[in-house]
């Protein structure tokens, strides 16, 4: 063989005129080309990891103890898929919790809170988990108390917003719940119970809100105890709401909204007007004088044929007057408050905050002073198109305000939403992606000095 | 800059061993030209570990015929093709002429590693160790490899009879 080889002619021709400086050009280029490429892989490494660790970073700070004032965003932060949730990150004490999104063609919805201390939002997991039922926001901010959307149930859910943990306060045999007010000492909770039929008008369809809205009895649970006492004579609980001393609450059934104390014993009544309902969970003003009346969202309380519709889970929409209903020989009450679609809280007993929604849809919080009634916007939230892959709007629906912050709301400017750490399927792909771009750099520019085994092709 | 002189002094002097060494791998000077050209690019990129190697011929051959296994495996759109070179008809005639047009034409119908590996052990007269550091396989491999090339050689030139050994 090496004899037949040697037959084989090889004088080379003459190279090319400037054969070798063109290899010096092309070498200084390739030297220039790849030290630029190692440069930009280090940024965008660089960059990822300041994308990807450093929002789940938890400076010091941050959640921010509350030793501040509570504040408010004056902008909330749009839809983003990529916001932590409670369990993951804990964003501390919460100035608000909604449910946020649209669920058109896909379901899209999140029940988020956010941060009274800074720009944080995260989403309730555990809410998702329930399929987001009945919920209500600690006055204080520090806890989210959650019922079932599921079924009959046999625990509330109390998740600690400082730490992420939840805690199960049981309630024996299961039940549906509709969760209506939380006193301003946060030490009670009155909610409705009633066992789910599954039978009957819903069929076996789960509608856990209209059925415990008319059967459900009235219970106080006492959240230091974990125990729950039923209020049997207030039967079927509409909606509910402390006094400022948190010893007594109004219960609205039918048209009347009851006064009880906390051992259930009834001391009084009030009718609420035809047309009007109890405002939940916030109804009863700070100086105790008054109880604030809504508008009916449809029918109001079940009357044995219509109503009973409780607006739960339904996008925030219809604009009303807020009027006040005084309790025994307490006066004169305020002039109603137009234009508004939910009463969120009281800042003092002369002014109150409320949603309102104008002619384009876009959601704000407001802060009107009773009587004389002039508005300051404290807040707006983006309902633009944005939801659904930007083909939807986004929308609101139960909404809540930390009930015993709102004397001291400061409002503050929007910063950089702080979503927490990425969800880890996010995480994968974009590490997928960048490995799989990084693979395809390497092998486009590593040198040949790694000779490949010869194969037979 | 000093490791560039050096670099120069080093491709100066043996430019016609790598461009022979090209040649015997693809077969046409023209595309051997591209080849070196492009050997000799990464080789300045990564002239200070070439320069610290135990043998700088060896390492650059094994570039070589990496970078020659490499234009045979990217894809079409990116491989580059020489127009054959235009051999005119020789005035002297040489002996073996024919079995020398044969062994041309029969070794581009082998797969490149082949090819290599029957460049490598008889044109460049590398023992199979040498021939595994440069296509960095086993010599076991390398001696499968012969022998396979060896066989499909036999059965692209049947009238030739070899006078020597032909043990991979």
């Amino acid at each position: 063989m090496r004899e037949l080889f040697a037959t084989l002619p090889d004088d080379p021709p003459p190279l090319p005129p400037g054969y070798v400086d063109t290899v010096l050009t092309r070498g200084r280029q390739s030297v220039r080309r790849h030290r630029i490429g190692t440069a930009a892989v280090w940024a965008v490494v660089v960059l990822l990891l300041a994308v990807l660790v450093v929002p789940g970073v938890q400076l010091p700070g941050q959640p921010a103890a509350p030793s501040t004032k509570p504040g408010l965003p004056d902008r909330f932060a749009g839809y983003s898929t990529l916001t932590s949730t409670v369990t993951t990150a804990p964003p501390g004490r919460a100035i608000a919790l909604y449910v946020y999104g649209n669920g058109e063609a896909v379901n899209m919805f999140q029940p988020l809170v956010v941060g009274a201390d800074g720009d944080t939002y995260r989403r309730v997991d555990a809410m998702a988990e329930r399929n987001r039922p009945s919920a209500l926001l600690a006055p204080d901010g520090t806890r989210v108390l959650l019922g079932d959307e599921r079924g009959a149930t046999g625990d509330l859910i109390l998740v600690d917003l400082t730490t992420g943990k939840r805690r199960s306060i049981p309630l024996g045999d299961p039940v549906g719940v509709r969760l209506l007010a939380w006193s301003p000492d946060g030490r009670h909770v009155a909610y409705s119970a009633a066992p789910l039929t599954g039978s009957g008008e819903f069929g076996s369809v789960n509608f856990v809100e209209a059925e415990v809205a008319r059967t459900g009895t009235l219970w106080l649970l006492d959240l230091a105890s974990g125990r729950s006492t039923e209020v049997p004579a207030i039967k079927p609980a509409w909606t509910a709401a402390f006094a400022p001393d948190s010893r007594r609450l109004a219960v609205q059934v039918g048209q009347t909204a009851h006064l009880i104390d906390l051992d259930g014993h009834e001391y009084g009544s009030v009718p609420i007007p035809r047309g009007r309902e109890l405002t939940a969970d916030v109804g009863w003003s700070p100086d105790g004088r008054f109880l604030a009346t809504v508008p009916w969202l449809s029918d109001g309380p079940f009357n044995g044929t219509t109503g009973g519709d409780t607006g739960h889970g339904t996008f925030l929409w219809k604009v009303g007057n807020v009027e006040f209903v005084p309790l025994t020989g307490a006066g004169t009450p305020p002039a109603p408050v137009p234009d508004v679609v939910q009463l969120l809280g009281w800042r003092s007993p002369g002014s109150v905050i409320v949603a309102t929604i104008n002619a384009a849809g876009h959601a704000s919080l407001v802060e009107v002073q009773l009587g004389a009634g002039t508005r300051r916007t404290l807040a707006h939230f983006d309902t633009g198109r944005s939801c659904e892959l930007g083909t939807q709007s986004c929308q609101l629906a139960d909404l809540h305000l930390a009930a015993g912050l709102l004397p001291d709301l400061t409002v503050r400017n929007a910063g950089r939403p702080q979503r927490g750490p990425w969800p880890m399927l996010a995480n994968a792909v974009i590490g997928v992606v960048v490995l799989g771009a990084a693979l395809l750099l390497w092998r486009r520019m590593r040198p040949p000095t790694h000779p490949r085994r010869p194969g037979v092709e | 800059m000093r490791s560039e002189r050096e670099y120069v002094e080093y491709v100066q002097a043996r430019m016609p061993w790598l461009r022979r060494l090209a040649y015997r791998l693809c077969g046409q000077w023209s595309a051997a030209d591209d080849l070196v050209q492009e050997c000799l690019v990464a080789l300045y990129r990564h002239w200070r570990k070439a320069s610290a190697a135990d043998s700088v011929d060896a390492y650059v051959r094994a570039m070589l015929v990496h970078a020659y296994l490499a234009e045979r495996e990217r894809s079409w759109t990116r491989r580059v093709r020489p127009v054959a070179d235009v051999i005119g008809p020789s005035t002297v005639p040489l002996a073996g002429a024919e079995h020398r047009v044969d062994l041309l034409a029969a070794l581009t119908k082998l797969s490149p590693g082949q090819r290599a590996v029957l460049v490598l052990r008889y044109w460049e007269d590398l023992d199979v160790a040498q021939v595994a550091a440069a296509l960095g396989c086993s010599t076991g491999t390398v001696k499968s490899q012969t022998s396979y090339a060896i066989a499909a050689l036999r059965r692209l030139l049947p009238n030739y009879v070899p006078g020597g050994s032909d043990t991979p």
